[in-house]
């Protein structure tokens, strides 16, 4: 199992619309994949009409082991299954910060399921903080969605400095750019600048479209939805990128 | 890429509708309780095959042919233990006929020398059902399928099946499902597609057995039970009859050997159950039967053995062997050949009818069968420990030093034996009497790889002394014959040297309480 995390220090970037996405493609081609939803707000468990059980919480998460298999849902997809969110998910700092290792618990709890997977995708909180550090850990691969502006360069320039003072390997670590709207100049003038100067910074990126940001009407993934759809076609071509990467 | 293992229990359960629920009927009702959309129409075209006596069947496995692809399945869940896509035309028959791989691998455990036939061709049309729950999430698949079945006879037959199949995390919604369709009279059934597909035919999978498989009573008069013996003999024997003549593979042959040889001992050797002139006649009809395939068998085995001959050779001597088994192979075609013209002649056909006729007259004989009303269990006791002691005589007698025609004897005594206990195994405690059974195989086995040794030698030895030794081809096979001859040899002095201890265990205290327990008539 390869374990791919969606992060970003800030919200409304489309890690969620990725994660959904990226696992839809990569279970209709054949994989089995796996989404943990990991973010309180529990967007992608909503985009899947799947609701957590009510005696599943962030202690017996971070504990892990049979509960963590027990919890699994499975999507209207073939090949996909999603580990819904619970609200009490804000909380998991502090169950994490009381577990031994507590930066690499996370690692623990998704060994229980890496024989059942090909692929883990997990849709990361925003922010930076005990959580982050265990996904850090946990991922062997880390995508940063980038909206094409200066604040979001900024604060990408930020997690390298804090993968760079906690030793922390910047190998894994992958950004493309998201909710691009070619037709603003600042968008293209950041994107030249990012990509002549930057290292691991993919190809493909993903348009700023309404189709994508009506997921959460019609609670489909989009090529799901929208097979044919030039946004559908994006994260096609995303998620060859990545396997490419993935692969080696 | 990883073995594909779930946790999670794909618990797919199986209703049978009525005659008189209609599909329409049944997804009504459906629809009245639960929010249902339909999803997708499929139709498949799959090809099931096993081997005459259900070997993977046997085991709880389908192979099933759709398409280019063959995917050998556990009967219950489906769970795929391997596949293999293939553009071959021809379908192999033999498990070493498959390309290598995880499908001939897994074939290669269950399937012997046995050769594939096709069981049945079915047709699924089956149509998808989504069940939602409020937030319009699919908790749960219906599946509903006609089942259209034709078997390798041309008889043709349908049959309708329901599935509910869980959606992962939601099996309390697909327990309410399953629940709600056993409430509106639908019956849950445990069985697989194959099994449905041959109950509509009226058939059973697994219907054939080499096995005698006859209840007897303790108390059946003697000739009653030899009758019930006997038909079950014949059934056997006829049913390998086709396999033969179609020459699907050697194992109808030895078969219909086996139940011609026991038919046999059932009229020889139990003594005074059938009238002497009865006895006698089939005696010889049976006689005649059984000699006539004999050549054709040992014929089989030398080109079963083909391989493991060559193995025996350094590699620059197995093409001394070619001429040998090509001449083999055109006398079994010889063999064959005539035993099938046997098979449909009047002849043949007058011995079975009269047979039949006889067996199934419940009629006890009057004239001059003494032991026609004895109770079979007295009867059985009484044959099974007689011929134990006797085995056990013969067999203490052998020594280092005895002829092999010592072995020989011995070896047919216990072949005696073992059809004895296989006849009246259902008059004993089942534990007891396979334990009796496990002890003489062992002893068995080694004596007769002692004779099927010793058989070969001879029969290279009398290959070579007609091979011509001025041509090249005839000097290389007499090379390679005589390499043979001294490899069986050595393996022959093997076995020979194990016979003490697997008599031992046949022999010892432990084994004749058993028996004594058993069979005692006290």
């Amino acid at each position: 199992m390869k374990t791919l995390a969606l992060y970003s220090m800030k919200g409304g970037v489309g890690k969620t619309a990725t994660a959904v996405n990226l696992a839809y493609v990569a279970a209709s081609e054949g994989s089995r994949a796996l989404i943990c939803d990991l973010d309180p707000q529990g967007a992608t468990s909503y985009y899947f009409r799947i609701r957590g059980s009510k005696n599943f919480n962030t202690n017996k998460f971070v504990k892990g082991g049979r509960i963590i298999d027990e919890n699994i849902k499975g999507t209207d997809y073939p090949n996909l299954d999603l580990l819904p969110s619970k609200l009490s998910f804000r909380n998991m700092d502090l169950a994490l910060d009381a577990m031994k290792k507590s930066k690499k618990r996370l690692r623990k709890v998704f060994k229980e399921v890496e024989h059942e997977y090909d692929y883990l995708f997990l849709d990361c909180p925003p922010g930076i903080s005990l959580i982050s550090e265990n996904i850090f850990n946990a991922a062997d691969f880390i995508f940063v969605p980038i909206i094409p502006t200066t604040l979001s360069v900024l604060t990408y320039d930020k997690l390298l400095e804090f993968f760079k003072k906690k030793g922390l390997s910047r190998k894994k670590l992958y950004s493309f750019f998201s909710m691009v709207e070619t037709r603003k100049t600042l968008h293209n003038q950041t994107m030249e600048e990012m990509s002549a100067n930057g290292k691991h910074v993919l190809n493909t990126s993903i348009p700023y479209r309404s189709d994508i940001e009506k997921m959460g009407v019609y609670r489909e993934p989009v090529p799901a939805h929208l097979p044919k759809s030039p946004s559908a076609m994006s994260y096609g071509k995303l998620w060859m990128e990545i396997k490419g990467i993935i692969d080696g | 890429m990883k073995p594909k293992k779930t946790s999670f229990s794909r618990k797919r359960e199986y209703f049978v509708p009525g005659p008189e629920a209609s599909q329409e009927k049944i997804l009504t009702e459906l629809k009245e309780v639960f929010p249902i959309m339909e999803s997708v129409s499929r139709k498949k075209k799959q090809t099931f095959y096993d081997t005459f006596d259900y070997k993977l069947y046997g085991k709880g496995l389908l192979l099933v042919k759709e398409g280019r692809k063959y995917a050998l399945m556990k009967s219950g869940d489906g769970e795929q233990m391997a596949a293999l896509s293939t553009r071959a035309k021809k379908t192999p028959k033999f498990w070493w006929d498959f390309p290598d791989g995880e499908l001939r691998e897994e074939l290669s455990l269950y399937l012997d020398v046995r050769a594939l036939m096709p069981l049945v061709d079915i047709e699924r049309s089956s149509t998808r059902y989504r069940i939602l729950n409020e937030d319009e999430k699919t908790v749960s698949y219906l599946d509903l399928e006609e089942i259209n079945t034709l078997d390798c006879g041309g008889k043709k037959a349908s049959a309708r099946l329901l599935a509910v199949q869980p959606v992962r995390g939601y099996t309390e919604e697909s327990d309410k499902i399953a629940e709600y369709l056993f409430g509106i009279g639908l019956e849950r059934t445990p069985d697989d597609v194959l099994k449905i597909a041959f109950e509509s035919l009226g058939r059973k999978p697994g219907d054939y057995s080499s096995k005698i498989n006859v209840r007897l009573e303790p108390d059946m008069p003697a000739s009653t039970a030899a009758k019930v013996i006997l038909l079950s003999l014949l059934e056997t024997i006829k049913a390998n009859e086709q396999g033969i003549i179609d020459d699907i593979d050697s194992e109808f042959l030895h078969d219909y050997r086996v139940s011609v040889r026991r038919t046999r001992s059932v009229i020889t050797l139990i003594k005074g159950v059938f009238p002497e002139k009865v006895k006698e006649r089939y005696k010889k009809d049976f006689a005649m039967l059984g000699k006539s395939t004999n050549r054709l068998r040992d014929l089989d085995i030398y080109l079963l053995k083909r391989k493991q001959y060559e193995q025996m050779l350094p590699p620059e001597l197995r093409a001394g062997l070619n001429p040998l088994f090509s001449m083999l192979e055109n006398e079994r075609q010889n063999a064959l050949h005539e035993f099938v013209t046997f098979l449909s002649s009047p002849e043949y056909e007058r011995i079975l009818q009269s047979w039949d006729k006889f067996l199934k007259d419940t009629k006890i004989p009057e004239d001059g069968a003494v032991n026609a009303h004895t109770p079979i269990l007295k009867l059985a006791k009484t044959h099974i420990r007689k011929r134990y002691k006797k085995a056990l005589k013969l067999g203490k007698k052998i020594d280092d030093n005895s002829p092999d025609s010592d072995l020989h004897t011995l070896r047919i005594e216990c072949k005696k034996l073992r059809y004895f206990l296989e006849f009246f195994e259902s008059l004993f405690p089942e534990k007891q009497i396979r334990q009796a059974v496990r002890q003489l195989k062992a002893l068995q086995d080694n004596l007769g790889d002692f004779n099927d040794l010793h058989v070969q030698q001879e029969s290279l030895k009398d290959y070579v002394s007609k091979m011509n030794s001025r041509t090249k081809e005839g000097k290389d096979s007499i090379i390679s014959a005589g390499g043979l001859i001294s490899q069986l040899y050595s393996k022959q002095l093997d076995v020979r040297s194990e016979f003490e201890k697997r008599f031992e265990e046949f022999s010892n205290n432990e084994t004749e309480a058993l028996f004594e327990n058993l069979f005692s008539t006290n």
